[in-house]
């Protein structure tokens, strides 16, 4: 079995974190990590940036509030509207 | 399928008066078209059209899911619409921009090919990512770099790696194939690491 190289390593560590890779792939990238740490950091640090990103998107997304002004507006909106109805 | 059953059916779930709805679901359907539009106004306007779309079809509600549910179904169409608006004016396939210039951080030829240039070797990074205040930082220096970013890539970027949308629904909103999705993000998330590397853990 002929190992990927690091830049291929670093195409098959993105799409891993997108999808399941074929067993040959996953084994080659896994066999290869495992030897090389350069592209070890590469897919933990890109993991990490995702984790810490995501974690913090949430959070954000958990306190989205409408403005008061954007509030009123939809009320209003929709009374004038089911008035028509 | 019987009368009965269809009744039993359409009973499942009730809509309560349209008037209610900004109190119970408006920040919710908010966030939910934030995590697609970062503008606030767009997401607004996202959320005002789900509302009026829902009053209007308001008689055609099955009952088979909840109030809420129903309401971002309604939500996630108009978040299509708007995008496949935006992507007539910008598309975003162009495979031609996108061949895969990222070579510069391995030797390109020789026995070493694909490997790592000395330079390039991806050093430890020394940070607590369980700190608080290293997560603030990072928050900060993520959006910084997204900024620096080519429009489309930050795009996909944001939209997979930070609002944690499906990789099949983003291709699907954006109207990008599978491959060029993979090949942008490989992209985005190699940029995104060095511009973290160099201002968050560098600084």
């Amino acid at each position: 079995m002929v190992l990927p190289t690091c830049r291929e390593v670093s195409h098959l560590t993105s799409q891993a974190m997108d999808e399941r890779l074929p067993l040959a792939k996953r084994l080659g990238m896994r066999l290869h990590l495992m030897m090389c740490v350069w592209c070890r950091r590469n897919s933990e640090q890109l993991q990490l940036v995702r984790d810490l990103a995501r974690k913090q998107s949430a959070s954000q997304t958990k306190e989205a509030k409408l403005s008061n002004d954007a509030r009123d507006r939809l009320s209003n909106l929709l009374e004038q509207n089911d008035d028509k109805s | 399928m019987s009368e009965s059953e269809k009744d039993s059916m359409s009973n499942g779930y009730l809509l309560t008066d349209p008037k209610e709805w900004v109190t119970k679901h408006g920040d919710a359907l908010f966030g939910f078209a934030l995590r697609y539009v970062s503008d606030r106004t767009v997401a607004e306007d996202l959320v005002q059209e789900c509302l009026l779309g829902a009053l209007k079809a308001r008689t055609s509600f099955s009952g088979s899911s909840s109030e809420r549910t129903w309401l971002i179904g309604i939500l996630k169409n108009k978040v299509m619409d708007h995008f496949r608006k935006s992507s007539r004016e910008t598309p975003l396939n162009e495979p031609d921009q996108l061949s895969d210039n990222d070579d510069t951080d391995y030797i390109s030829a020789g026995p070493d090919a694909g490997t790592w240039h000395l330079n390039r070797r991806p050093a430890p990074w020394s940070v607590d990512p369980n700190d608080p205040v290293e997560q603030k930082q990072f928050w900060e220096h993520l959006k910084r770099c997204l900024e620096s970013l080519d429009q489309r890539l930050a795009k996909v970027y944001n939209m997979r790696d930070v609002q944690e949308i499906e990789y099949d629904e983003v291709c699907n909103v954006l109207a990008v194939t599978p491959t060029n999705l993979r090949v942008m993000l490989h992209r985005a998330r190699k940029l995104m690491r060095h511009c973290l590397e160099k201002n968050w853990i560098g600084a």
